[in-house]
C-alpha cells in the first residue's frame, strides 16, 4: 500500500509535465494542421498563422514549472498532496491546451478569408489561455502547502 | 486525433463562399482544384461523397429515371450516409424536392397518390396525399416557403422557383454548419453548398446564353440565313 501511495506521489510529481506536453501535442497539431491547409489558400500573412498554431505550446512550460515546484523528496506524506495538485493541475492543462488548439484552428479558419478579424479571432484562444494560467498560478499557491519532507 | 478534427487541414484548405449564392461574384475555387483537394479524403468518405452526387446531381439521374429506381438508389446508399452522418444534408433538399414535384403532378391535373404508395421521400407523403386538394398540401406550416413557391409555380415564374429553392437549400446547409468541426460532414456540407454557389452561376450563363443568341437573332433579322 506504501508503495502505490508513494507511486501516485511521483505521478503527481511528473503529471503536470506530461498532461501538459500531451495537451501541447494535440493542440498544437490541430492548429498546425489548420494553419496549413490555410497556407494554400492565401498570399501572405503565412508567418502569423504558423505563430498562431504553436500558441498551445505555453502549456508544457506551465506544467514544466508546476514539476520543478512541486519537486521534493515522494514519502506517504507527501505524496497525497502531490497526487491531488500534480494530477488535477496537469488534467486541467491538457483540456486547455486541447481546447486552445481547437480554438486556434478556428481563427485559422476565418482570418484567412477575412484577414481584418485575425486579433479579435484569437481573443477565445486567449481567453483559453487564461484558464490554463489559473490552473498554473493556483497550482503553486497551493503546492506551497504540500509538507516538504 | 478526434474525429471533429480529421479534416482540419483539408477543411481549413478551402476558401469561404460567398454569404448568399445569388450573387455575380466568381466561384472562390474551381471544380478542378476542389476535387483536387478532396483528393485527401479517406476512400470510404470519397465513396459517400460520391453517393451524395448520385442522389442530388440530375446529371447522374436522367430524366426519366423511374421514382422506384430512385428509391432504390436512395435505400441502397442510406446506411453510408448515416455511418458518416450525412443523411440529413440530403434528406432535406430531397424532401423540398419532393413537396414541389407534387405541386406540379397537382397542377398537372394528377389525382392525389395511393395511400402507402412510395412516390416521393420524407415522412409526410401520407399527410400530403390525404391533403391532395389543398393550396399548400397540408404541409404549408412545415415549409413556410410554399406560400411563395406555390405563387411562382402558379404564374409559371420558373427562374424565381429556382431561386427561392436554391436559397432555401442554402439557409438549410448554412444551419446544419458545426462551427469548430472540421470532420467529414463539414467537408460534404461545403461541397453541397459550392455546388449551390456553382449551379447558379451555371444557370445565370445558360440564360445570358439564350438571351444573347434571342438578340442576335433579333438584330440579324431577315439577314438571319444570308450565309
Amino acid at each position: 500500500m506504501e508503495q502505490l501511495i508513494v507511486a501516485l506521489g511521483w505521478a503527481g510529481l511528473y503529471g503536470p509535465m506530461a498532461l501538459g506536453a500531451i495537451g501541447s501535442v494535440i493542440g498544437c497539431a490541430i492548429a498546425g494542421q489548420a494553419a496549413i491547409g490555410a497556407l494554400l489558400e492565401t498570399e501572405s500573412g503565412h508567418g502569423r498563422f504558423i505563430g498562431l498554431s504553436a500558441m498551445p505550446s505555453s502549456q508544457s512550460i506551465y506544467g514544466i514549472v508546476v514539476m520543478f515546484s512541486l519537486q521534493r523528496p515522494v514519502t506517504v506524506d507527501t505524496a497525497p498532496g502531490l497526487f491531488a495538485v500534480g494530477i488535477l493541475a496537469g488534467v486541467a492543462l491538457l483540456l486547455s491546451a486541447v481546447y486552445q488548439g481547437s480554438c486556434c484552428a478556428s481563427a485559422i479558419n476565418s482570418a484567412k478569408s477575412k484577414p481584418e478579424i485575425f486579433g479579435l479571432s484569437i481573443a477565445p484562444a486567449a481567453i483559453v489561455e487564461g484558464f490554463g494560467v489559473f490552473a498554473f498560478i493556483f497550482a503553486l499557491v497551493i503546492g506551497g502547502d504540500i509538507p516538504l519532507q | 486525433m478526434a474525429a471533429r478534427h480529421q479534416y482540419v487541414a483539408l477543411r481549413t484548405s478551402l476558401p469561404a463562399l460567398p454569404a448568399t449564392p445569388l450573387g455575380r461574384e466568381a466561384l472562390p475555387i474551381s471544380a478542378i482544384r476542389l476535387e483536387r483537394r478532396l483528393g485527401n479524403l479517406r476512400a470510404a468518405h470519397r465513396d459517400t461523397l460520391a453517393a451524395l452526387e448520385r442522389l442530388l446531381d440530375w446529371r447522374h439521374l436522367g430524366k426519366a429515371l423511374p421514382t422506384d429506381t430512385y428509391l432504390r438508389r436512395f435505400r441502397a446508399a442510406e446506411p453510408q450516409l448515416v455511418a458518416h452522418g450525412v443523411l440529413d444534408l440530403v434528406a432535406v433538399p430531397l424532401e423540398m424536392h419532393t413537396v414541389v414535384a407534387a405541386l406540379r403532378r397537382r397542377a398537372r391535373g394528377e389525382p392525389a397518390p395511393a395511400a402507402g404508395a412510395r412516390w416521393g421521400f420524407g415522412p409526410r407523403l401520407a399527410h400530403m396525399g390525404a391533403h391532395w386538394s389543398e393550396p399548400l398540401l397540408g404541409v404549408g406550416a412545415v415549409f413556410p416557403w410554399l406560400t411563395e413557391a406555390h405563387g411562382h409555380l402558379q404564374g409559371n415564374r420558373p427562374r424565381e422557383l429556382e431561386r427561392l429553392l436554391l436559397g432555401e437549400r442554402w439557409r438549410v446547409l448554412a444551419r446544419a454548419r458545426r462551427y469548430g468541426h472540421f470532420d467529414f460532414r463539414e467537408v460534404a456540407r461545403y461541397l453541397l453548398q459550392w455546388r449551390l454557389v456553382a449551379a447558379w452561376r451555371r444557370y445565370n450563363a445558360e440564360a445570358a446564353g439564350r438571351r444573347l443568341q434571342a438578340g442576335i437573332e433579333q438584330g440579324l433579322g431577315r439577314y438571319q440565313k444570308l450565309f
